[in-house]
């Protein structure tokens, strides 16, 4: 029993050393991917070499229910990455601070709770091993077809488990009516979450869907079997942004990165690091990306509790 | 001696406390959970069009439209009768409420209180994409006529929320009308049976072979199907795919036009992660037959296919049968397997996580719903095999072990060759994530470029994920065995009365909740003071320490039975006190018994996905949590490798010793 014992006092020294070892640093719950905090991150490291940052990583609406669940003991800092929309609807979880860049974007938020960062398009990708060259999709009416189902199907992100998904539809939606929607869905395959959808039709398991144009332009540069294209009559969109969790416990660090975040150097860094159009007006957008002038974009208009289950209702489910 | 004076008595007592906190009463929080519902809803979207009900986001009120058009009546059938009209764009009244009072209350939402309760009220309004100026806000002002009149942003949807909680069971109405919660349901049992039915095939005619006849090898087939037995549950999933997805290495290589990713792929998999248990069990079946049963039904002249069927399947029936029902509850509580590989396919396990901590979907009362409604199914399966047992039951008693048959050369050839395709597809996964540990990835596919350079990312990132594992394995391990030492010598020697089932009772329930349910029962009750722990370490050491008390109590029972109470009773007798006779000399004597039971118990909290998923908070975040998150984030999966073979020396390095062992310990009793 004694051994058990100093076995006992033995993990709880190493749990305290390694406690002791991670405290005094600022969390950020992101959803972006290893390329963009990576790259960002080293960046801030230069500005901020005393400040040091933990990255937990999950989907949206993963992290964002984290916090939730942390509310009344909160760990994360900030939260980085997620549509505005997240941002607006989950308020109460986050707390305003005018950084001196928020009017230097294209879109502000009055309260200044959310910052933005990036301007993101989801234009369709499609399987180059499963369509041929003559069938491509060139407007998002194009999608309504019987001609997917044989070739792998559309495959579309679920909105009730994806916020890409709901982004996509809600904002279709508002376009084109819930009929469209309802002539999508017949056939479509649901994906999980919009990673699940992306990788899908990459893989070739899907013939057809949409993708965060960022990843799509990268996927074509490394000759992966996909073609991306912008449809002709409508393109979805979102804009990224980065807030501060209320109760952060390290509230001063948290405002130096949101600050950074904001920063013309911050946001040439995502640019070229992922492929992503700045919210900033002064930066320019990546050359290899469509020019926005051209396309007519569009965004969510119903709510997601609207869009979840006129969805569901119009696919049958 | 006084029952009071008997520090065994309070030590059951502490205990029964212990899990009654920890097991039973989140059990209980997620069965309350899931027959509450709010005291219902209703909506309003104001467009240029006029004003409109939103079916979509009610629930419990009933709107009416009235004889002017855009006019409509509200009730929800006891307390509330409104009616609401427009007045202008952006504004309506509402009549009806008697004696209104308006608070505000946080972002801009707006609380009514009347005699028939409370309200919250809160508005959604489109924002173009560009926009520079916020959606004008919510305000509510009681007109001296007794009306309420709202000013709302333009085109807002506005939610009218009544609070309170009422009991009702239109959550389980609605998971068993719902097709989708219904499927997932339909799904679950298809994936755990079927893939039971396949492990079945595999395990049980491969530990026939192994166990009744003369095969080179038998102690590495048996080790090795250990090994097996332990692996990180979500490995085999992310491997298969990668080689046999759509775009996977074998599907690609060969031009193949097949893909793993499915229902046929869940099963699959799950299949080959579950086999081993039925083999390890159905092995010790087949070796614990006794020569004098099989000898006789030869004598009396009966075939060796006719003895195998009549005689041997039926005699090691009890052991394939909990090897089977381990199995199916495996398959049954999976949550990393079919979340990797099922793609567009829901089963319970996975249906309970998003619909608890996902993207857009949060429903808790459907976490809720769907986590009683799997605790159910697990314990029909655990009733069925319990009835099965109890009516099978018989005593064997040994009075000769079997003799193993010698087989003829090209029969050894053939069981060999069987054993290698089984170990080999077992171990397919573990091959994959070596290899591609050391292959350059991009884009989220390796290349055939050889590197160092995933385990030197993993070592720059730091190994924080691998003290965290580690520390909680050990930390856990300890408490878990130590608990179940206890409350087994309690279970086994003291046999009070009432107080013991109970604790028998309450300690096995874990046995039937999934790691999904466990997890989301404990958030439920630790979230809050005076027992705030979620994001603590001790809430994951606390989930860990509750999954592993079934087995590590089981464990110690057997243990203890081996060791006679007439040693602890001359301990006693020579006036030692209770506790000291359990520490000198029953602890000892079980102490080989206790080394492999909590061996076992480590390895299974190192390779625990689904209760961590749920739990884990930052830093706190274990190896298994790192790596499952980065194979379904489109990462790099080469780090993802290099730590998973990180993982699995944590695993097999102390599994091969404690195998050592118990070899060497059983030729010392000989």
């Amino acid at each position: 029993m004694r051994t058990l014992g100093m076995g006992l006092l033995a993990a709880a020294a190493v749990l305290c050393t390694t406690t002791s070892g991670i405290a005094g640093e600022l969390v950020v719950y992101t959803s972006h991917g290893e390329t963009t905090t990576t790259a960002v991150l080293a960046a801030f490291k230069k500005d901020h070499p005393d400040i040091a940052v933990t990255i937990v990583r999950g989907g949206t609406g993963e992290v964002v229910e984290r916090i939730r669940a942390e509310a009344g003991n909160p760990t994360a800092d900030v939260l980085w990455g997620g549509p505005t929309q997240t941002f607006e609807e989950n308020a109460a979880l986050f707390q305003s601070y005018e950084s001196s860049s928020d009017k230097d974007m294209v879109t502000i938020d009055p309260n200044h709770v959310w910052h933005p960062y990036t301007v993101l398009l989801q234009p369709v990708i499609v399987s180059t091993k499963r369509v041929k060259a003559g069938d491509m999709p060139k407007t998002q009416a194009d999608l309504v077809s019987d001609k997917w189902q044989g070739l792998g199907s559309l495959i579309i992100p679920d909105p009730a488990k994806s916020g890409t998904g709901y982004t996509i539809l809600s904002a279709l939606a508002g376009q084109f009516g819930w009929d469209f929607i309802g002539k999508l869905a017949k056939g479509a395959r649901l994906a999980p979450g919009s990673d699940d959808a992306f990788n899908a039709v990459r893989d070739g398991e899907a013939a057809v869907g949409w993708i965060n144009e960022d990843l799509g332009a990268k996927w074509k540069a490394e000759g992966l079997p996909i073609d991306v294209i912008y449809p002709t009559d409508a393109v979805t969109g979102q804009i990224d942004a980065q807030a501060i969790v209320k109760g952060a416990p390290h509230l001063q660090d948290a405002k130096a990165l949101i600050d950074f975040l904001g920063s013309k150097v911050s946001h040439e860094v995502v640019r070229d690091a992922t492929v992503r159009r700045s919210a900033r007006v002064d930066v320019t957008p990546p050359a290899v990306l469509q020019d926005i002038g051209t396309l007519n974009i569009i965004s969510p208009v119903d709510p997601k509790q609207v869009v979840v289950a006129r969805f569901k209702e119009a696919a049958g489910k | 001696m006084k029952l009071t004076r008997d520090s065994w008595f309070w030590f059951a007592i502490v205990a029964l406390l212990f899990c009654g906190v920890t097991i039973l009463f989140p059990q209980i929080r997620l069965l309350s959970a899931s027959v509450l519902g709010d005291g219902g809803r209703f909506a309003i979207v104001h467009r240029a069009s006029g004003l409109e009900p939103v079916p979509e986001m009610s629930s419990r009120f009933m709107t009416q439209p009235l004889t002017p058009v855009g006019q409509y009546k509200i009730s929800d059938g006891s307390a509330y009768d409104l009616s609401v009209a427009a007045e202008g764009p952006q504004a309506f009244a509402i009549t009806g409420f008697r004696r209104a009072r308006i608070v505000p209350a946080e972002n801009g939402a707006l609380q009514i209180e009347s005699p028939a309760g409370s309200l919250n009220v809160s508005q959604q309004a489109p924002r173009g994409l560009f926009n520079r100026v916020a959606p004008a806000p919510l305000t509510a002002d009681v007109q001296p006529d007794g009306r309420v009149l709202f000013n709302h942003a333009a085109n807002a949807f506005v939610t009218f929320e009544n609070p309170s909680l009422v009991a009702t069971l239109s959550n389980y109405v609605s998971f068993f009308t719902g097709s989708e919660t219904l499927r997932a349901t339909v799904n679950s049992l298809l994936v755990a049976f079927s893939a039971t039915a396949l492990a079945a095939c595999i395990g049980v005619s491969l530990a026939y072979v192994v166990a009744r006849f003369r095969v080179v090898g038998t102690n590495s087939i048996v080790f090795l199907a250990t090994m097996a037995s332990v692996s990180p549950p979500f490995l085999g999933a992310y491997a298969w795919r990668l080689l046999l997805g759509r775009n996977g290495v074998v599907t690609n290589g060969l031009g193949m036009d097949f893909s793993i990713v499915g229902l046929h792929g869940v099963i699959w998999v799950i299949a080959w992660l579950v086999f081993p248990v039925i083999f390890l069990l159905s092995y010790s079946a087949f070796r614990g037959l006794d020569a004098a049963h099989i000898e006789a039904a030869e004598s009396l002249g009966a075939t060796p296919l006719y003895v195998r069927l009549s005689v041997e399947i039926p005699l090691a029936m009890p052991g394939i049968m909990t090897g089977l029902y381990l199995a199916t509850m495996a398959a049954l509580s999976d949550f990393g397997t079919p979340r990797i590989i099922a793609l567009d396919l829901n089963v319970l396990p996975v249906l309970i996580y998003t619909s608890f901590l996902s993207d857009a979907g949060r429903n808790p009362a459907l976490a809720a719903t769907g986590s009683v409604v799997l605790v159910v199914i697990s314990s029909l399966i655990l009733m069925a095999q319990q009835i099965y047992l109890s009516r099978r039951g018989f005593a064997v008693v040994s009075s000769r072990q079997l003799e193993p048959r010698q087989l003829t050369g090209r029969g050894h050839a053939l069981a060999i060759g069987f054993a290698a395709v089984v170990l080999f597809i077992a171990f397919v996964p573990h091959l994959t994530v070596l290899v591609t540990s050391f292959l350059e990835w991009r884009v989220g596919l390796p290349r055939l470029v050889l590197t160092l350079a995933n385990y030197k990312t993993m070592w720059n990132a730091g190994l924080n994920s691998a003290w965290v594992t580690l520390s909680l394995g050990i930390a856990g391990t300890l408490i878990a065995f130590t608990a179940g030492l206890g409350i087994a010598f309690v279970l086994v020697r003291k046999r009070y009365r009432v107080l013991a089932p109970v604790l028998n009772a309450t300690v096995m329930m874990p046995y039937v909740i999934p790691g999904t349910v466990l997890g989301i029962g404990l958030i439920l009750v630790f979230n809050d003071a005076p027992l705030q722990l979620t994001g603590t370490w001790f809430i994951l050491a606390l989930a860990y320490v509750i999954r592993n008390l079934p087995f590590t109590v089981k464990a110690s029972e057997a243990a203890l039975r081996q060791v006679h109470p007439a040693l602890d009773e001359a301990g006693l007798s020579l006036g030692a006190r209770p506790i000291r006779v359990f520490l000198t000399i029953t602890a000892p004597l079980m102490l080989a018994g206790a080394i492999t039971g909590a061996t076992l118990t480590f390895l299974h909290i190192v390779t625990e996905l689904s209760s961590t998923i749920v739990l884990y908070r930052p830093p706190w975040k274990p190896m298994t949590a790192v790596i499952f998150e980065n194979t379904l984030v489109d990462s790099d999966f080469g780090v993802s490798a290099a730590q998973t073979i990180l993982l699995m020396a944590i695993i097999y390095v102390p599994l091969y010793f404690v195998v050592r062992y118990g070899q060497s310990g059983r030729k010392n009793n000989v």
